[in-house]
């Protein structure tokens, strides 16, 4: 079951409060249950609901990487599926996202889903030479 | 299967390495190594002396297999997690034309370096091979 971190939280929202707020990145590594990823049910279903709640939010998918294999390990060693990247416009906005029906019901997918996860709050100034 | 590089705490993990070396036979296409790093205190990320040392030997390794950094994001802090919370300092992303030139690396002149100065300023590491035909082409609209 997904956990969050109370104390990354709390950063973001004296982020959002600063007057200085800025943009983030969040990435997504996942591992799914077994049977579940690339063509499941509750997983084509999670990915909807995401996409209903980054509409409804300021917030934007910018990739999807399906993950082929694991090169190298110094430490604890988690293989991933998949590794996602959402940006936010601001720490706000990613807080205000949370308020959302859909926040709860994407969350409720997702324990569905996930066999392993971490989420990665960025900052995304090097992706602009992307765009 | 896994073998331990010259830095004892970098392990290759061979099954992959023999997944590489198929793909690069038969049907070879480009690849993106994601690398999540914490660095040791050492290094003093990211203006350490260390690690800007050693991001100019990995440049110049990936310059020598004709692959691209794409992106080096600072990590900011973890607001989830599904297992264990492990701490990251950055994520790079490198972009190579083929397996086969990634592979190539091992004949670097750097490599030696390149691992005896990860040895200092790695705490800990993973890298994600992903499909590289389709590299991230970030649009924010």
């Amino acid at each position: 079951m997904d956990k969050r971190n109370d104390i990354d939280l709390e950063k973001m929202k004296q982020i959002a409060a600063s007057g200085k707020d800025e943009s983030l990145l969040m990435l997504n590594l996942n591992r799914y249950i077994a049977g579940e990823y690339p063509n499941g049910e509750n997983y084509t279903k999670w990915r909807e609901v995401n996409k209903q709640m980054l509409d409804n939010s300021e917030g934007k998918l910018l990739f999807v990487l399906p993950v082929r294999g694991q090169r190298l390990s110094n430490g604890i060693s988690e293989q991933l599926d998949e590794i996602i990247g959402f940006w936010y416009p601001s720490h706000q906005s990613f807080l205000d996202m949370t308020s959302l029906d859909l926040f709860k019901r994407n969350g409720e997918l997702r324990n569905q889903i996930i066999d392993w996860a971490a989420v990665y709050r960025c900052d995304p100034s090097d992706l602009a030479k992307l765009t | 299967m896994s073998v331990l590089t010259n830095n004892m705490n970098d392990t290759i993990n061979m099954s992959d390495r023999a997944i590489m070396e198929e793909i690069a036979k038969t049907g070879d296409h480009p690849v993106l190594m994601i690398n999540q790093n914490l660095y040791t205190a050492k290094a003093d990320f990211p203006n350490g002396k260390l690690y800007k040392k050693w991001r100019e030997i990995n440049k110049k390794m990936i310059e020598y297999a004709n692959g691209k950094v794409i992106w080096t994001i600072p990590v900011r802090g973890q607001l989830l997690y599904n297992g264990d919370c492990q701490a990251l300092s950055e994520i790079l992303a490198f972009w190579y034309p083929s397996h086969k030139a990634f592979l190539s690396m091992k004949d670097a002149p750097y490599r030696e370096e390149n691992f005896a100065i990860r040895k200092e300023i790695i705490e800990y590491a993973i890298i994600h091979r992903c499909d590289g035909r389709n590299p991230p082409r970030v649009t924010k609209n």
